[in-house]
């Protein structure tokens, strides 16, 4: 996924002078285009991240639409008096990237695991939350960076990206993109764990349950009408390689309250509320929180056994 | 090159004081004595040293980061001498529906940045001043930082980025009064040997009486090819006896008798 950011960016520096890419010390072998064709215009902050925010805001006052890029938590929580104060309260066109959103960094523990970056940042004001799930999606977001007035998060898995079955033409912040259409649940999430959530469906319509399946982009600008619709259509399932708080399922169920919309049926399928304990693969973690494909089609496939669909599916 | 008058910077001070008195008595609010103890520093800056024109916005103009943003009164003391704001507004300052809050406010005309958090305007400056040298333009960024600035490990991040790239249009002036919110610095966090903290981290280090006018000039109008550390030493609450080198009135709100013996000791100076 990052790789199709970098390009993406490289290809937009060169019409806009005014766009730099700072690098918390992060991004050996993936920004070395970057570098080659725009020496002057990456920035190695060092391990600075709270200095490297508060540059940004800096150049951002000074004209410039300042990428920041490194990866888990670190650009973010690290630095998020500086991403509050300095860039968020004055609304600076800065594009805060981070790599390994969920449990991309597995193997490596807690400290990078990005699992409850959207709960600390979805407080903060301004702040829009993109949360890209296919390379499509990821590049469309990317323009929409380039081009976003105010301060904005990217979430990026480190993987691969979900792959997308049919390609999708367009991705506008705040509009779900709609990866499989279907009657009985309405299933929505973000970033590469949409893949799992599409094999589920595989899994799910050879037992006759019909999944539609919307990849949620931004958290921040929210597409409030479709989750609304959503809600009143049927059951709803949220699924996301997040902390139970302050993602996606947090989003959707404020959503529905604040419009007195319930659904039939809910279940979200999150990370829970501690940290990720357990050593090992990001699908293999997956696995023991319940986030592989086999594990969601259970999950949803239980839900719908204690749900009443809508009459004209029965 | 400053197109707004140069100004009696002696003159200029005692008025900020007077300010910074009626302003912090006016508004029940805190950090006189870390406003009274700056304001020889923020005479010279904005009387004279700073490049500064009509518009607060020009683009010629030097950036000034008041990182230490608490003592924002005296900020907005020195822009309303120099006619960006109204010297009425002055005694809105911290009251209901005021543009002028505690901590300074780039709501203000001629403020950069709101700072408040210590520890963010050295990062600030340093992006200022990385964008000015991109763009070849010659104005200088200088930041006031306080000692409490100087316990953030961001300010010393800012530090080594700065140093590290030779940002020789980067001004960090510490405002260096011994003193902090319960005892002094030498109780809290010692950063002595301060200047040498500096130098290792590879500034160009000056020390002046932060009182002294002409010292401050001279220091801030050296050139030098690295990012330039002025160390001034001075009294928190300079100028009002009773408020000097007192931790007391970096909370206290002068009223009533206090009130009027501060500003009887100003008029008379």
């Amino acid at each position: 996924m990052r790789d199709t950011l970098i390009r993406r960016v490289v290809e937009r520096m060169a019409h806009d002078p005014q766009i730099v890419f700072l690098t918390g010390d992060l991004g050996f072998g993936v920004l070395d285009g970057l570098a080659s064709e725009f020496p002057d215009r990456l920035i190695n902050a060092g391990v600075s991240e709270q200095n490297m925010l508060g540059m940004a805001a800096g150049l951002a006052l000074e004209g410039f639409r300042p990428f920041v890029y490194s990866i888990a938590n670190f650009p973010t929580i690290r630095a998020l008096e500086q991403l509050r104060n300095d860039i968020c309260y004055h609304r600076l066109p800065v594009r805060i990237v981070s790599v390994g959103g969920g449990l991309g960094y597995g193997p490596l523990g807690a400290s990078h695991h990005a699992s409850d970056d959207l709960g600390a940042l979805s407080a903060t004001p301004g702040l829009a939350l993109f949360t890209p799930s296919t390379a499509s999606e990821i590049h469309h977001l990317t323009d929409a960076a380039c081009d976003w007035p105010g301060p904005v998060y990217i979430r990026v898995d480190r993987g691969a990206p979900a792959a997308t079955h049919p390609e999708v033409r367009a991705t506008i912040p705040g509009k779900m993109n709609t990866m499989r259409s279907g009657r009985d649940v309405t299933v929505l999430a973000y970033g590469a764990i949409v893949g799992e959530v599409m094999l589920a469906a595989e899994i799910l319509a050879a037992d006759g349950v019909d999944l539609a399946v919307e990849s949620c982009v931004s958290l921040r600008p929210f597409d409030e009408a479709k989750a609304l619709a959503a809600a009143s259509r049927g059951p709803v399932v949220v699924v996301e390689e997040h902390g139970r708080v302050g993602g996606l399922a947090t989003t959707f169920a404020q959503t529905c309250i604040e419009a007195g919309v319930a659904p039939v049926g809910y279940l979200a399928l999150t990370l829970g509320d501690d940290f990720v304990r357990e050593v090992g693969s990001t699908e293999w973690l997956r696995e023991q929180k319940g986030l592989d494909a086999r594990s969601i089609a259970s999950r949803i496939a239980h839900l719908v056994a204690g749900c009443s669909l809508p009459e004209s599916q029965k | 090159m400053r197109s707004l008058p140069v100004q009696d910077t002696s003159a200029l001070a005692a008025r900020l004081r007077r300010h910074v008195v009626e302003m912090t008595s006016a508004g029940g609010s805190s950090h006189v004595g870390s406003c009274l103890g700056c304001a020889d520093i923020v005479a010279v800056l904005y009387g004279r040293v700073l490049s500064l024109h009509a518009d607060p916005q020009d683009p010629e103009r030097d950036r000034f980061v008041m990182s230490k943003g608490h003592a924002g009164a005296v900020i907005y003391a020195a822009l309303a001498e120099l006619g960006y704001i109204g010297v009425e507004t002055l005694l809105t300052h911290c009251g209901d529906g005021s543009m002028l809050s505690g901590h300074v406010s780039s709501e203000v005309p001629g403020v950069e940045v709101s700072t408040g958090a210590l520890g963010h305007g050295l990062g600030i400056a340093t992006g200022m001043s990385l964008a000015g040298r991109h763009r070849g333009l010659g104005h200088r960024v200088i930041a006031l930082l306080s000692e409490g600035d100087c316990d953030e490990g961001s300010t010393w991040e800012a530090a080594l980025f700065a140093s590290h790239h030779r940002l020789s249009n980067l001004v960090a002036i510490v405002d260096y009064n011994k003193l902090q919110s319960l005892a002094s610095v030498e109780e809290t966090l010692a950063l002595e040997p301060f200047g040498d903290k500096w130098r290792a981290f590879g500034w160009e280090v000056s020390e002046v009486d932060g009182h002294d006018h002409a010292e401050l000039e001279a220091a801030l109008l050296m050139e030098v090819d690295l990012p330039h550390c002025v160390i001034a030493h001075t009294v928190k609450g300079r100028g009002v006896s009773f408020m000097e080198n007192s931790v007391l009135w970096h909370y206290r709100s002068p009223q009533g008798d206090e009130l009027e013996a501060a500003l009887l000791e100003l008029t008379t100076q």
